[in-house]
């Protein structure tokens, strides 16, 4: 959809994704300055706690280090207000469109009783304003204003990429039905529709907001998406429905009781034979206790992100064989072993 | 978060005093700049009766224009960076 921001929000949104970026430099500047203190990496303890003992203060005692930290701190903060008040600047203008792309032809299928599990419930990941349903079109708030117009030029187009790897990793070849879970606003839906164009694509997510800009996307592009608004946990689906159960960048927002319960409705929907892929980030035992330490520091402490620590620091190809699929696999994707990926297979017999 | 550990301590904030100030005198340059130019083509629009402030708003910088923008908003968060930084 074609939509012209106005010059105050244009430069507030250009300003936040530079300084975002930039500030990195001050990283460096901290990282060269802590070197000659930090002992060899497998000198350092194995756990977070002892991790964040040694290193936290060692780090925090430099001056480059805490402006860095402000700067992040205030991007983050701020970065959903800049991108809201960016959009009230051209509310009139884009509305009507909007309205229209997310009725016309298909519109999302709401749900009567939504669930809202606490841990989802007006909890402001990443800091965004309000959370996933917290403005009235939050759905083009945060996967056009943040995601593409913030976050994606500091990863030149990398963000979109990642996602198709994970679809790619998927070993089906021309599945005929494809469940996604946590959708959002359809980033990875695009991906998993451009590796497997002749698949019928379903997709669930618990936000109504962010499943409308999916469904914008989709009439846009004649994607004949069914979108749909549940929880991962009970997606109403029949068993034994998909070829292929996918998922991206949800896991880690959810505490670990919470991804066992969306597996085993995993493995319920799959078809026997068929499989389950979960990309998200990387695990914590595939970072050296320095790049674990930080990655820690900088998404669980000061990220806004309450489940990445349990996350990262559990077996998913464990849980799902718990859960009861017949094969599975959890690995990192390529040299930087980055997304991790879940594959899990449902046997043929249960 | 509420329970974390301030971000600044004292020695910070000096520096920060001193940084806030210049992009405060940054920005008021540029204020005070853009009502000018809203005034001088106001004036010099008169005739054809254009809302300045409003093709302001609506105007999308062409290539060039979006280059040039970059260069100077990123040598501007440089400096911004640099106060910052400290030794
Ligand atoms: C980081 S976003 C996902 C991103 C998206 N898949 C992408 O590629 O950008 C996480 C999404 O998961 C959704 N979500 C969180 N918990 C959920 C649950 N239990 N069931 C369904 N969706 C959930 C959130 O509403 C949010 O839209």
């Amino acid at each position: 959809m074609q939509y012209t921001l106005h010059q105050h929000g244009r430069a507030g949104i250009e300003f936040l994704s530079d300084l975002r970026l930039m500030s990195d430099r001050l990283e460096q500047v901290a990282d060269a300055r802590a070197a000659q203190h930090i002992p060899a990496d497998d000198s350092l303890p194995d756990d977070i706690a002892g991790l964040h003992r040694t290193l936290t203060p060692l780090f925090e005692d430099i001056p480059a280090f805490r402006m860095l930290r402000l700067c992040r701190d205030w991007t983050l903060e701020a970065h959903g207000r800049v991108a809201i008040t960016a959009f009230e600047e051209i509310r009139e203008a884009v509305s009507p469109e909007l309205d229209r792309l997310q009725t016309t032809p298909r519109r999302p299928r709401y749900a009567e009783n939504p669930a809202k599990p606490d841990y989802w419930d007006g909890f402001e990941f990443h800091k965004s304003a309000g959370g996933w349903d917290g403005h009235d079109y939050m759905g083009f708030v945060h996967g056009e204003l943040i995601h593409r117009k913030m976050v994606n030029p500091n990863f030149a187009g990398l963000i979109y990429a990642t996602r198709k790897s994970v679809a790619a990793a998927a070993p089906v070849s021309n599945p005929a039905r494809i469940l996604e879970i946590g959708c959002c606003s359809g980033q990875y839906t695009q991906g998993v529709a451009e590796i497997f164009p002749h698949a019928k694509i379903s997709a669930c997510d618990l936000s109504a907001r962010q499943l409308e800009q999916a469904q914008r996307y989709a009439n846009e592009h004649n994607l004949d998406w069914e979108l749909f608004q549940a929880a991962g946990e009970a997606t109403g689906q029949p068993d034994d429905n998909f070829d292929l159960v996918t998922s991206y960048a949800m896991f880690h927002e959810l505490p670990i009781t919470a991804a066992k319960s969306v597996l085993r409705e995993c493995l319920r929907v799959t078809r026997p034979g068929g499989y389950t892929v979960i990309g998200d980030v990387k695990a914590y035992h595939a970072f050296s206790r320095m790049e674990r330490w930080a990655n820690d520091y900088w998404n669980q402490e000061h990220g806004g992100d309450p489940f990445w620590r349990e996350y990262a620091s559990t077996n998913l190809a464990e849980l799902a064989l718990d859960a009861g699929f017949a094969e599975a696999s959890w690995e990192g994707l390529g040299p930087a072993q980055y997304p991790f990926v879940l594959i899990a297979r449902k046997g043929t017999t249960t | 978060m509420s329970n974390q550990k301030p971000n600044l301590r004292d020695a910070d904030v000096d520096r920060l005093g001193k940084a806030l100030l210049t992009l405060a005198g940054e920005l008021w340059a540029v204020k005070d700049r853009q009502k000018i130019l809203e005034a001088v083509l106001e004036e010099a629009l008169k005739d054809k009766g254009l809302a300045v402030a409003e093709l302001v708003d609506k105007h999308q910088p062409d290539n060039e224009l979006a280059a040039a923008l970059a260069n100077d908003r990123q040598a501007y968060i440089n400096s911004l960076l640099k106060s910052l930084e400290g030794d």
